[in-house]
């Protein structure tokens, strides 16, 4: 019945691009307090404030007796081109969560506590409208005078806005997370981290060109 | 011809747990039931093994959205090491069952539904023109409307089964 299935060039099918991975499994790793309503609240409003449109892949969740362990995966995406699209895939897990009340300031709050594991890759798709791809040599041709002769000014200035998107949203979650740790008395600047990580990201990606 | 977009692309949901098989199948069909759509169960297959039973059900619904689109779910729900439990919960007996659940969602919206446009080259010419650049407001609505309703359903099966709702407000 349905002979011919279409895909908007408005929808986001990885599949369907050119990919290529610039951040590669960049991992954050927490074990304490925390709040899952702000961590969530933050990783929202750090994709708005960098211009992604949120989308929710997946929803896990195994209950078993000895807690509860949520997977949650996001693809949050923005369009840059007709011809290029930035993705960040998000893979949080939470694990042996439990709910606890801490005093802070004096003041009773519920907080979850447990193990959150966020994993980063960052994906460049081009090619947006699916015709490219269809052509093998082109994109051998284009890979090879990429990675040796010349890199196109706007896919360089793509790549680094995603390294620094990415950045940006690691060392909000990070920050927020640090927040947490109030009895520690660790205090970590945002810029910091965020020059901090992005410097990371550059010489992992100078490393493997 | 008709045309059918996809606009949801496998969206998942996993759970491990208990949970109760039958309440969950009428959740979904009630659900349909209850927006209007059209049911359409395309395989329904169970295999009993010792590990426990294998459940496997693709569900198509439908519904006709106007004169020219008709949207489309496609439901993927795989109940996998189903097996029957008791669980004691405030002096009752509940038969409940305990086992993994994977449901994957597609969206779609079709155009031309009663193929009227593609009887002639022309028609559908035209057809195209008028979709793409004219009543490019239609699409929208339509697109909206199967997202906001997977996602309905989508936080209807999540709030059944307690799991953590991943909101896209701040």
């Amino acid at each position: 019945m349905y002979s011919n299935i279409r895909i908007k060039p408005k929808m986001v099918i990885e599949h369907m691009y050119e990919r290529d991975l610039v951040i590669n499994n960049r991992e954050l790793h927490y074990k304490g307090i925390f709040i899952t309503n702000e961590l969530f609240s933050i990783i929202n409003r750090a994709l708005e404030e960098k211009g992604y449109e949120k989308r929710e892949k997946k929803t896990e969740e195994i209950v078993a007796q000895t807690g509860k362990r949520t997977f949650i995966e996001l693809r949050p995406y923005k369009v840059k081109t007709n011809y290029a699209v930035l993705m960040i895939k998000m893979k949080i897990t939470l694990d042996n969560i439990t709910e606890t009340v801490e005093t802070i300031r004096e003041e009773k709050r519920k907080f979850q506590q447990g193990d959150v594991s966020i994993i980063f890759d960052s994906w460049m798709l081009t090619s947006y409208e699916g015709k490219w791809v269809m052509k093998p040599w082109v994109y051998f041709l284009k890979g090879i005078i990429n990675k040796y002769v010349y890199t196109f000014p706007l896919e360089k200035s793509f790549r680094r806005e995603l390294v620094a998107d990415t950045a940006y949203i690691y060392a909000q979650i990070k920050r927020l997370l640090n927040t947490y740790k109030v009895e520690t008395g660790k205090v970590v600047r945002e810029e910091d981290v965020r020059r901090k990580i992005e410097e990371e990201m550059r010489k992992e990606i100078e490393e493997r060109e | 011809m008709t045309e059918r977009t996809l606009v949801i692309d496998h969206l998942k949901f996993g759970y491990e747990g208990l949970f109760n098989a039958s309440e969950l199948y009428a959740l979904i069909s009630s659900w349909f039931f209850e927006k209007g759509w059209d049911w359409y169960e395309k395989i329904n297959q169970e295999q009993v093994t010792k590990s426990g039973k294998q459940i496997q059900i693709i569900l198509e619904p439908w519904k006709s959205a106007s004169d020219y689109y008709q949207l489309g779910i496609r439901i993927k729900l795989h109940m996998l090491d189903v097996k029957e439990v008791e669980v004691e919960h405030q002096n009752e007996t509940l038969h409940l069952n305990h086992g993994v659940v994977r449901i994957t969602f597609d969206g779609f919206v079709v155009s031309d539904r009663k193929e009227k446009w593609s009887k002639s080259p022309f028609l559908w010419f035209l057809s195209y023109l008028l979709e793409h650049y004219f009543f490019q407001h239609h699409y929208g609505k339509m697109e909206r409307w199967i997202k906001s309703d997977i996602d309905d359903l989508y936080g209807k099966i999540k709030n059944y089964l307690n799991v953590f709702k991943y909101t896209y407000q701040t």
